[in-house]
């Protein structure tokens, strides 16, 4: 599977193509080949941090792109509803390729669509459009400032409307799909010509290949974030590092949409017995260092609700009284694997 | 302007095209046709414009705007009614409006006789119509060819000549062929394996098999899947009626022949 980059000859050149060129150097196989990492899309060579933009849904609230998607694999794209090619078809090929993968693959993902064409594409024809794809889209809209702005900020060039064309006018956008993984990086970019079975390959792969281990908030950075695979649905447990570049913190609670609960625990040993006994909040010195690892504090997930197998993620979100909440994707592995990584 | 339908990736617009290789295509088609039909008699030759005619209309209704432009670069769906309108009606109407006169005519003479016998064995046109059933519905082929105009050309073309030939040996009188109805009824049902094979896996893939209708910009609020499901259904349903309805034909011909024989004998 690969994206093909299919032309049709002899066709004028959609202005959203003259576009495609983003910022990015990136890099691919020839055609017929994955990128090195495994994608059918267009692999960067250097993955590139998620932009910081807000901007409005079509219900009207504000929507910070980055906290918002934080954690998730979210594919973000410019275009306009009025688009009579690149846009549909690329949204269409998402959708029918989320709608074939398994409820919890896509239960993961976020598709991100930002308008380039403000003043036609009001928030409900905006959200009649996308709904015709699926509803789960995210629709968004600004003004235009903060709509260019929000398009320099993906590395992208801002959309231009040829507004001599009268009422009609068509929007030059920038044609690829943008895929962030789970870790807020962008890693794989997908042009027009993606099919549907490149979106369903690549999809998994994007969920759960995150190669970031690291994950930060104000001075807090999290590391190492792994959670050995259960058999079937018993608890987890969830281990990782917390590095703390500021002043002191306190961890008060974690939380997981992967599981029913999630606490901290200590394991503690008496009279030649292991215990787990509730950890209650955690203090982290300034400059110091707190781990979540075997055989001491660690955090418990309970009540999975579903089964994971080592290769997938999970989210959690570790809440500090000065920093807020970080949220964190970490490996399920297996245990052999927990034991030669420590 | 374009000569021939193709891929174009340009947004579906209800507004007229004009397609003058289509037309050029249908008038060269007509003129020669109308060649082979003025031997006949008044009878014949009005049989000959009825069903010769027909089949002339159906080829240029399949090929111009909007049918052939739809088919060609938008709709699958419209792409498998083409392939059965051109491959399986328009030939069996065109043969079937060639007066007698004229095939008596080339019974007589030895050399195109000759050619002919050779060249439309139900053998011989049975794999050939196969291996262009087959070859003009894989994507690898399909893709690039329907993106330039004489690519479309090359598969439109392909499909009435093939079946033509594959219809030759049912329609045709001539040449003179033993074996009778039963061995054109097995031949109708072996010639159409690959068309329904074809039209399954249409009909269950998972995916959309041709890039050009994937991505082509979307029209009429269905998905490619489902347009692709319907190309599959048409393949099965349409030409399965037509194949059946004809194979039918012949039983019943024959059955009848049988019948009146039985009755002539004393």
């Amino acid at each position: 599977m690969r994206v093909t980059r299919f032309r049709f000859p002899g066709a004028p050149r959609p202005r959203a193509l003259l576009l495609a060129a983003v910022l990015l150097p990136a890099c691919r196989g020839d055609a017929g080949e994955l990128s090195p990492g495994g994608y059918a899309g267009v692999e960067l060579t250097q993955p590139r941090p998620k932009p910081d933009f807000t901007l409005t849904t079509t219900d009207g609230r504000p929507f910070d792109f980055r906290r918002e998607t934080d954690g998730y694999l979210t594919f973000l794209f410019f275009g306009y509803t009025n688009c009579p090619d690149v846009c549909p078809v690329h949204m269409a090929n998402l959708a029918a390729a989320l709608d074939r993968l398994p409820r919890e693959t896509a239960r993961d993902v976020r598709v991100v669509f930002v308008t380039t064409d403000p003043a036609r594409d009001t928030p409900a024809r905006i959200r009649e459009w996308l709904d015709a794809f699926d509803p789960g889209f995210i629709g968004l809209t600004g003004t235009p400032e903060e709509l260019s702005d929000a398009q320099v900020a993906a590395g992208l060039l801002p959309a231009m409307a040829d507004t001599a064309a009268g009422a009609a006018y068509e929007v030059g956008h920038a044609a690829q799909v943008l895929a962030y993984t789970p870790d807020n990086l962008l890693r794989v970019q997908y042009p027009f010509g993606t099919r549907q079975s490149d979106w369903a390959h690549d999809i998994p792969l994007l969920r759960t290949r995150s190669a970031a281990r690291e994950f930060s908030a104000g001075d807090l950075r999290v590391l190492e974030a792994v959670a050995p695979a259960p058999p079937g649905r018993g608890p987890m447990a969830l281990y990782l590092i917390v590095v703390n570049e500021g002043a002191a913190d306190t961890l008060v609670a974690i939380e997981s949409d992967a599981a029913d609960s999630a606490a901290l625990h200590r394991q503690m040993v008496h009279g030649g017995s292991a215990r787990m006994m509730p950890a209650g909040v955690v203090a982290i010195p300034a400059g110091g260092t707190l781990r979540l690892e075997p055989g001491g504090l660690h955090a418990m997930l309970n009540g999975p609700r579903r089964s994971f197998a080592p290769g997938d993620s999970l989210r959690v979100v570790l809440r500090f009284r000065r920093a807020g909440a970080l949220p964190v994707v970490a490996r399920v592995v297996s245990y052999t694997e927990l034991e030669t990584a420590r | 302007m374009s000569w021939w339908c193709s891929a174009t990736g340009q947004a579906w617009e209800w507004t007229w095209r004009a397609y003058p290789g289509v037309w050029l295509f249908v008038l060269a088609l007509a003129a020669g046709y109308w060649r082979v039909i003025r031997v006949g008699g008044p009878a014949e030759r009005r049989r000959a414009v009825r069903l010769g005619g027909t089949g002339l209309l159906l080829v240029w209704l399949l090929l111009d705007w909007p049918i052939g432009t739809l088919g060609a670069g938008y709709l699958v769906s419209v792409h498998a009614l083409q392939f059965l309108g051109l491959a399986f009606i328009a030939p069996p109407l065109l043969l079937a409006g060639v007066p007698g006169t004229r095939w008596a005519r080339l019974a007589r003479s030895a050399g195109p006789a000759g050619t002919l016998r050779v060249l439309t064995h139900p053998l011989l046109t049975g794999v050939l119509f196969n291996f262009i059933v087959l070859t003009t519905h894989l994507p690898m082929v399909v893709d690039p060819l329907m993106a330039r105009q004489a690519g479309a050309f090359l598969i439109d073309l392909a499909w009435l000549g093939g079946g033509l030939l594959f219809w030759w040996p049912i329609v045709a009188p001539v040449p003179a062929r033993t074996g009778g109805a039963l061995a054109k009824i097995g031949y109708l049902f072996a010639g159409t394996l690959f068309h329904t094979a074809i039209g399954m896996w249409l009909l269950l893939s998972r995916w959309p098999v041709y890039e050009v209708y994937e991505l082509a910009p979307p029209i009429g609020g269905r998905s490619v899947l489902v347009d692709q499901g319907i190309a599959g259904g048409f393949m099965e349903l349409l030409g399965g009626v037509i194949i059946i309805g004809s194979i039918a034909v012949l039983f019943f011909r024959w059955a009848g022949r049988e019948a009146a024989e039985a009755r002539a004998e004393p």
